[in-house]
């Protein structure tokens, strides 16, 4: 039976933009790269779609990390840009890109597999498929996400005692 | 039993257990007397929701997919069927047959061309006798084959030269065809025809006065507007490169540390239009269309100055800033700012 990917297009899409804004931290960059993984698994008749997704989304977002250095030298001019537009409401904003900043500075203080079981999970991806992207044993993914969810939560709560402290 | 691990206790809260597995059973049996793995159990459900919570506060605003069809377009085959290469004997086929219809085509045009050409030789002639200045020209070819009859001013002017297809067919304009390709012409079938006689380019027809060579047009002058600009048909746009369009029009400018993807040339009423399109970073275009008055590109004239308009936006949400240098407009469009297009615009460079 051919895959519909049609059908995994509709249930999955928003998983995978989830999982790559959390590793691109740009929320176009994020959808780009989702419609690009369902691109190129398009023509592929996997065993489990999702996986296959999943890590062609992983693979996108790696490469992308390896041209980011590249990239920021050249998007000075836009960043600036950026920087200069003034939202309705600059607080809130400023509020949320705060936040965001340090889920970001939390993810990056576990370990690169205790992310990505965490990250995985949290876009909806079962053991059994989080065992196959990560070439983990199914029974170790309980222990690894528990790992990433306590290092997760005491990253945050050091960052935000220390925002608190700064006040 | 012993007591439930960590990765036991997160492993059932998330579910990952099937409903008769065994050691689910045990992990439930367990809990049921142990109350230190009770307390645990409700530390690793408050942990995890604590670290859901924690992901959400970076969760990207995007509540919508975009149409599948939209992803499905983007497919790029990995291979082709066993049977494509019939598709591309197919293709190549079509590709001879419309070449040898042109051909033949040609060949039932001689006489035509030659009483046409003749024709036109003498009106041009006449024409030229009595006007001294000329701000008309033959239409381009796609002009000529898309019009549709409007009025044109009496035939004015001493049809200088003009330049109708791309700027290779203008290198390849030979003397005798600029009369030719000028001379005023009454209504739309004229003016294709014109366009034939324009493409012969091989009679035997006298060379025009010296200095008669670019950029004279039958149709009025427009005014060049970012609407204006997109109305031009992409087939009026005829690829070009900077050498090419600067040795031919002037100071072409451009944003000297960014790629330039291409270059392309368009005529609009009687000017010369000059589209520069570069890449900004992360592949956002630039585009940069010179608005060159044919008088000046003819005769190299230039008004010394500048002049940078107010950035507006178009529908695209770009936006365009048009700034005059030296009696050339260029408005610069690009999906940015208006105060970063503003810096590019203050770096165009004409060499």
């Amino acid at each position: 039976m051919s895959t519909d990917w049609g059908e995994i297009y509709r249930r999955s899409y928003l998983d995978v933009v989830r999982f790559l804004y959390r590793k691109v931290w740009d929320q176009d960059r994020a959808q780009d790269l989702a419609q690009d993984a369902f691109v190129r698994c398009l023509d592929h008749e996997p065993d489990n779609p999702r996986a296959l997704l999943f890590t062609v989304a992983a693979n996108l977002a790696r490469d992308e990390a390896r041209t980011v250095l590249r990239r920021r030298k050249h998007l000075t001019l836009l960043k600036g840009e950026a920087r200069d537009s003034a939202p309705d409401d600059p607080s809130a904003d400023s509020e949320r890109s705060e936040q965001t900043m340090r889920v970001e500075a939390a993810l990056e203080q576990l370990t690169e597999r205790d992310r990505e079981v965490l990250l995985l999970w949290d876009a909806g991806l079962s053991y059994q498929e989080i065992a196959a992207q990560t070439k983990l044993s199914t029974g170790a993914i309980g222990t690894t996400l528990a790992r990433a969810r306590k290092r997760l939560v005491d990253a945050f709560e050091s960052l935000e005692g220390a925002r608190h402290a700064a006040r | 039993m012993p007591h439930v691990d960590e990765g036991q206790l997160h492993a059932s809260l998330d579910g990952a257990y099937s409903a008769g597995d065994p050691e689910l059973l045990a992990i439930r049996a367990h809990l049921r007397d142990c109350a230190d793995c009770r307390n645990r159990l409700e530390e690793a459900r408050t942990l995890r929701e604590r670290a859901g919570e924690i992901l959400g506060l970076a969760t990207p605003l995007v509540d919508q997919a975009p149409p599948f069809d939209q992803v499905r377009a983007q497919r790029i085959p990995r291979h082709r069927s066993r049977f494509s290469h019939k598709g591309g004997l197919a293709w190549a086929a079509t590709v001879v047959i419309a070449l040898a219809a042109g051909w033949l085509a040609r060949g039932m045009m001689p006489s035509f061309r030659y009483s046409q050409s003749h024709a036109m030789m003498q009106e041009s002639a006449e024409s030229r006798a009595t006007a001294a200045t000329a701000n008309d020209a033959a239409p381009t070819t796609t002009d000529a084959l898309q019009a549709t009859p409007q009025p044109l001013p009496a035939p004015p002017a001493p049809p200088p030269a003009m330049a109708t297809g791309t700027p290779a067919e203008s290198d390849q304009m030979r003397p005798g065809e600029s009369s030719l390709r000028s001379a005023p012409l009454a209504d739309a079938a004229t003016r294709q025809r014109s366009a034939i006689v324009t493409d012969s380019g091989r009679s035997n027809t006298p060379a025009p006065a010296t200095g008669e060579t670019m950029l004279s047009f039958q149709r009025p002058q427009l005014a060049i507007t970012a609407e204006t600009i997109d109305d031009i048909a992409p087939t009026d746009w005829q690829p070009s490169t900077m050498p090419e369009a600067r040795q031919r029009y002037g100071p072409v400018l451009q944003v000297p540390e960014l790629p330039v993807r291409s270059v392309a040339v368009a005529r609009s009423g009687t000017s010369i239009l000059v589209r520069v399109t570069q890449a900004l970073p992360d592949g956002l275009p630039l585009e940069l269309l010179h608005t060159i008055p044919a008088g000046e590109a003819a005769e190299g004239k230039a008004r010394a100055g500048e002049s940078v308009g107010r950035p507006t936006a178009d529908a695209t949400g770009a936006w365009l800033l048009t700034v005059e240098r030296d009696g050339i407009t260029v408005t610069a469009r690009a999906p940015i700012r208006p105060d970063s297009l503003a810096a590019l615009v203050e770096r165009l460079r004409g060499e």
